[in-house]
């Protein structure tokens, strides 16, 4: 049985041990911060990430037509004198001194030859690694929904905080400290206590149905596209099964 | 000058009630087990969106017999009232709809062209027949039927949006009820202006930002 220990995950918070070529820390990545520096990169740097990736990819696939044509002693010899050298890009974007998006590329030039010399495909930079590049991804809209679910909220809440009578339940809402006199939700209050959770009786009182019904369709419909139920193997083959009963349905009507 | 038309477009998600009146319908040995109960709360939001555009629709104050409905997976096969109450019978909150607005003198139009449909029918088939065997197999069978899955989809849209244009008659605002995997936007917004009768998709600048 393989001992080999886990890798650690890119959405991990310990990124020491990590070794693949792309890190965001998504938990610093708030506001419009993600947006105006996808926009900056894709003006500056059209397809950085994915084109990096992809070098990446084709250089680990294809390297073993390359390597093909060195003579075999050539290409022991190299492997010798490659070993223990690594090539190191740090591709580094910072706010205010802090990391925000890593891109800590190692290479190490003998591994890609003993690898290509063994036609072993893809020996790193994995379907898994693209897997985890995209949950990044989805984590970055899933951060800009809830921030513009709660921007939504807050600005309904301050219409209603102005107003001269002062609902009740609106009053309890600052009494429990869940938002300010401004509207804004208070650190510890999630959008999904106040929607869903163990405050949400009291929230509907206070915000319109409408809007959290909205906010909620939002969420659903985000969730469906973008699929943050990919693990869930009952619900996607449930939804399946539905899909391919109402298609039963339809067909045998036309049968008929 | 030229006049603008405007479309209704409504994302469609089905309850988890409806999909299982839809299950129970099926052979036994074909269902995998029932979903998790925890998702009584999304069940739960699913059900107060359908609330929720029965009552926009009846806010947008357009008149009923102007109104021509465009449904996910409704053949064009002159059998389409049948189908949407057969599948209201199912609990089916989105054909309880088109009912009643057919009850109000809207107009049900085939939207999708059967053999497309009886394609993706045979895909579905196949995804979940693997779905018995294990959850490995389901998974590498459903990566193989969203491939498939996305040209075929390509091929349904623009069929639907051909459709929309051919059979849309003057004064009349085309009422779309589709499955959040089609892509009709694209083939439509040239043609139409597209009102989302609830707050849909304001994400995609993001999402292509994001490339995803």
């Amino acid at each position: 049985m393989s001992n080999r220990t886990q890798k650690p995950s890119l959405l991990s918070k310990d990124f020491s041990k990590l070794f693949s070529p792309v890190r965001i820390n998504a938990d610093i990545l708030e506001g419009d911060r993600p947006l105006a520096l996808y926009e900056f990169a894709s003006i500056f740097f059209p397809n950085m990430v994915s084109s990096i990736v992809a070098l990446l990819l084709d250089m680990e696939k294809h390297s073993q037509k390359l390597i093909a044509s060195i003579e075999p002693k050539k290409r022991e010899r190299l492997i010798n004198d490659l070993e223990g050298v690594t090539v190191e890009i740090h591709y580094l974007m910072k706010d205010k001194g802090k990391e925000l998006i890593a891109l800590p590329i190692k290479i190490c030039p003998a591994e890609v030859l003993r690898n290509a010399a063994l036609s072993k495909l893809g020996s790193r930079y994995t379907e898994k690694m693209q897997e985890e590049i995209n949950q990044i991804l989805v984590s970055f809209i899933k951060k800009e929904i809830q921030r513009r679910i709660k921007s939504m909220i807050e600005g309904a809440l301050k219409t209603l905080l102005v107003k001269p009578r002062m609902p009740a339940t609106l009053k309890k809402l600052l009494t429990l400290g869940l938002i300010d006199r401004d509207g804004r939700l208070s650190e510890g209050a999630t959008i999904e206590d106040l929607m869903s959770g163990k405050y949400a009786g009291l929230f509907k009182r206070v915000v319109p149905e409408e809007l959290i019904n909205e906010a909620m369709m939002l969420k659903e419909t985000i969730k469906a596209c973008y699929g943050w139920e990919g693990e869930d193997y009952l619900a996607s083959a449930n939804e399946a099964l539905a899909e391919k009963g109402i298609l039963e349905i339809i067909l045998g009507e036309i049968k008929e | 000058m030229t006049n603008i038309r405007y479309l209704i477009y409504v994302p469609v998600l089905h309850t988890q009630k409806e999909t299982g009146e839809i299950l129970l319908s099926l052979k036994a040995d074909e269902a995998p087990p029932p979903a998790d109960t925890s998702l009584a709360e999304q069940e739960k939001s699913v059900k107060e969106m359908w609330d929720g555009i029965h009552e926009k629709i009846q806010n947008t104050n357009i008149s009923c017999p102007t109104i021509r409905i465009y449904q996910d997976g409704m053949p064009v096969c002159g059998k389409e009232k049948e189908i949407a109450g057969k599948l209201a019978q199912k609990s089916s909150r989105n054909h309880q709809l088109i009912l009643d607005l057919l009850k109000k003198g809207a107009n049900l139009e085939g939207t999708e062209d059967p053999d497309l449909l009886i394609e993706e029918y045979d895909n579905l088939s196949h995804l979940i027949s693997k779905a018995s065997v294990s959850i490995q197999s389901y998974r590498d069978s459903l990566n193989e039927y969203k491939e498939k899955g996305a040209k075929l989809m390509k091929q349904r849209d623009a069929f639907i949006a051909e459709r929309i244009k051919s059979t849309l008659k003057e004064g009349e605002t085309p009422l779309l009820f589709m499955g959040v995997r089609h892509e009709l936007e694209k083939l439509l917004q040239s043609s139409f202006v597209i009102n989302y009768i609830i707050y849909r998709l304001p994400f995609k600048k993001v999402r292509d930002i994001y490339n995803v």
